[in-house]
């Protein structure tokens, strides 16, 4: 079972444990001191330490679940100009300094400036900070002011708590062992023991905003000796932390791009396209795909004779809709689980792409979407996966279904190229499964679906480009040789198929051996000696003192 | 890569138009892809979302430089609209602190606002001004706002033979 090994994963013990002690000391404060102080002390102090733990909850709830501003892999004709011999790093001027982009080996695209690839949850984050244990999630742009607030509210949060509890026991010093004494007493110890650590890190986040920096730059000494060209001053970077536009989601967005791409445009779409729902409720969503299945059946047997019913892959559908949305947000699916096989899909065998395409269409679109094309011919519109390489990995590993059937329609040279293309796709990134059914119970925040959605309302699969770059992609970019060898050029990038190995959780491993197994991946003659670890050593030292935060150094 | 085949000059009379590339539909059914050109990031000025208003070289003979440098600039300018901090961003955080970030929810944010004009602002481009050149921008968010992709099609009727040979070459790279 897909779940059991996930929950158990190394991965969610820390973020668990935050949780749990956050809650239930607060808890315990409100129900055992709280009365109390009411009644000795004020009404408004209780109160304000209830609203500075609702803030203190919605920020670790946003941090924890809101995309960091994942970077989506690159699709494969992005990088067919730079064969393998491109360089490893590519310069860039920022505001007149020089600035290195790195190649991503995993992604695909030369990381943009300030972007890092975390090895934890494998993908490129933009303005990567760290990736937080205690919150399972990367910190990048988007979810930066979340952090950071919840810092500055947790620490203002536990000097409450301990205050109240202060005063509680100063008031009751005789009879200390009664239940609201010592539950107060527990209560207070918890928050003094951690109050110096998350203090600490609130001031290092502090001075991090002023001087506007990441976490990332600011351990691996990317600064140091120079100027820093993304900061705008102390007022400026403030001002941009907390009141920044939230940028989109773009794993949202390609989730979207996917899930319609399964079904062929028309051009009536371009005039009258209806919003995506906005809250993607489970319920919901399973109530639409019931609804839809008579809808689907008349599409489906014209493209495939011998299609099966649709029954059977219905909750696989239902699983993976659910998964890849709160995925999406998240994209934490490769934790734990990656040895995992793919549960359902192995199952369905040649079909079961069909029917997870048939499915995946309803699930990610409006019921109005359906019944208006069932005219459409859905001819040679099935290579929809190919293209659909460049979104999260949550996707390639669905796309690699074979499904012969629709290659019938197709001409012979696009066949030929197809099955060379296949090929390469099967052996790259065979570890990026599994996690799809991870996190079943984890309803994401619909927030950014919300964002998103109506950013997609009024431009579905558009202008029939998609499915038409879907048709003709084999045709121009059929059959690239993947293998190519490593060149023996000092700062070349490694060949497209080295897939990262091992990436089982390394969250509470230390940073250091991440990066050199990172580095381990490329061919030794690529890299440089790894300069930055001895620079950053006392740093990291100084950020585990801090309160255990990990880090991750891209090199 | 490969440049295409400049049927389209021998073609047809006016130097950039393919004549049986009229709109969308067309160019859906009787034209394949043949090369697309990637319009790389600007970092000048940070990571505010920029794009090279570079002319590529291989839409040399596609379009005219000054439409193409139109259209980038545009879309640097609805950017910068989304991602400028100023009343409203600071509204939009205020509101988002004061209801526990409910507000999300509720409302369509600035920022997605300006995300469908862009969305129309590219479809009518394509309608417009692309499609009929054979050409067609993918929107920047679905590359994760990295790049503008812009596919560069070829007209499978009247270059056969021309394809067939881009067949062979391409799966030979």
């Amino acid at each position: 079972h897909p779940l059991s090994p996930s929950l158990l994963s190394n991965a969610y013990i820390p973020v668990s444990t935050a949780a749990a002690l956050l809650v239930t000391s607060s808890t315990l404060f409100f129900v055992f001191t709280c009365p109390w102080l009411v009644v000795n002390v004020s009404a408004v102090f209780p109160s304000c330490v209830g609203i500075v733990f609702l803030f203190v909850m919605a920020n670790f709830i946003m941090a924890t679940f809101m995309d960091a501003g994942v970077f989506p892999r690159a699709n494969e004709d992005e990088d067919k100009d730079e064969d393998f011999r491109a360089p490893l790093y590519r310069n860039v001027e920022v505001r007149g300094v020089q600035v290195r982009m790195k190649w991503c080996a995993s992604c695909h695209f030369y990381r943009p400036p300030r972007c890092s690839h975390c090895s934890v949850c494998d993908h490129c984050v933009e303005d990567f900070d760290h990736h937080c244990p205690w919150v399972n999630n990367c910190i990048g742009r988007r979810n930066y002011r979340f952090f950071f607030l919840f810092l500055l509210s947790l620490t203002l949060h536990m000097g409450g708590v301990f205050s109240g509890g202060l005063l509680y026991v100063l008031d009751h010093p005789e009879n200390l062992w009664e239940l609201h004494a010592a539950v107060t007493l527990t209560v207070m110890s918890v928050s003094a023991l951690f109050f110096i650590p998350v203090l600490g890190l609130s001031c290092f986040h502090l001075v991090l905003v002023a001087r506007g920096r990441t976490t990332n730059e600011q351990v691996t000494g990317k600064f140091q000796g120079g100027v820093n060209p993304f900061t705008r001053g102390c007022r400026q970077n403030v001002q941009f932390v907390l009141f920044s536009p939230i940028t989109p989601s773009v794993i949202v967005v390609c989730l979207y791009q996917s899930l319609e791409e399964v079904d062929a445009p028309d051009s009536k779409r371009l005039t009258c396209p209806p919003p995506l729902p906005p809250k993607p409720d489970p319920v919901l969503l399973k109530n639409h795909l019931a609804a839809l299945e008579g809808g689907i059946s008349p599409l489906v047997p014209q493209e495939h004779a011998s299609e099966p019913s649709l029954l059977q892959p219905e909750t696989h559908a239902n699983a993976l809709t659910l998964n890849s949305r709160s995925l999406s947000l998240k994209h934490s699916s490769r934790r734990g689980s990656q040895r995992a096989e793919i549960p359902h899909a192995s199952q369905s065998g040649p079909t079961g792409s069909l029917s997870y395409d048939s499915l995946l269409h309803p699930a990610g679109v409006q019921p109005a979407f359906l019944p208006m094309d069932p005219g459409l011919s859905r001819g040679s519109v099935d290579m929809q996966r190919l293209p659909a390489r460049n979104c999260s990995p949550v996707f390639m590993h669905i796309n690699r279904e074979p499904s012969p059937v629709r290659y019938d329609s197709l001409p012979k040279p696009l066949m030929s190229s197809i099955q060379e293309r296949r090929e390469p796709d099967d052996k790259d990134k065979p570890v990026q499964d599994g996690g799809i059914y991870d996190t079943p119970s984890r309803h994401s925040l619909p927030q950014d679906f919300r964002g998103l959605s109506s950013s997609r309302g009024p431009t579905p699969p558009a202008y029939g480009s998609r499915e038409f770059l879907l048709s003709s992609a084999a045709y121009g970019y059929g059959s690239r040789s993947h293998l190519a060898s490593s060149s023996s050029s000092s700062l070349t990038r490694a060949p497209r198929t080295a897939s990262s190995p091992l990436h089982f959780n390394r969250s509470l491993s230390p940073s250091i051996y991440q990066s050199l197994d990172r580095q381990s991946q490329l061919p030794p003659s690529t890299l440089p000696a790894p300069l930055p670890t001895s620079s950053y050593g006392p740093q990291k030292a100084l950020a585990y003192i801090r309160g255990g935060e990990k880090p991750e150094p891209e090199l | 890569m490969s440049s295409a085949p400049r049927t389209a000059t021998e073609r047809t009379k006016l130097p950039y138009c393919h004549e049986s590339f009229h709109n969308l539909q067309e160019l859906r059914h009787s034209a394949s892809l043949a090369n697309k050109v990637f319009i790389q990031r600007d970092y000048t000025d940070g990571t505010v979302c920029k794009f090279q208003t570079k002319f590529p070289s291989e839409l040399d003979s596609r379009i005219e430089r000054t439409l193409f440098e139109d259209t980038v600039k545009m879309l640097n300018n609805y950017y910068a609209e989304a991602e400028k901090i100023g009343g409203q961003s600071y509204i939009e955080g205020c509101l988002a602190c004061l209801t526990v970030y409910l507000v999300f929810l509720c409302i369509e944010t600035r920022y997605d606002k300006v995300l469908k004009k862009i969305s129309r602002y590219i479809q009518e481009q394509n309608e417009k001004v692309y499609a009929p050149r054979g050409l067609l921008i993918t929107d920047p968010i679905e590359r994760g706002m990295r790049v503008i992709e812009i596919s560069v099609y070829e007209d499978r009727g009247s270059s056969g033979s021309s394809s067939g040979s881009s067949t062979t070459s391409s799966s030979g790279r």
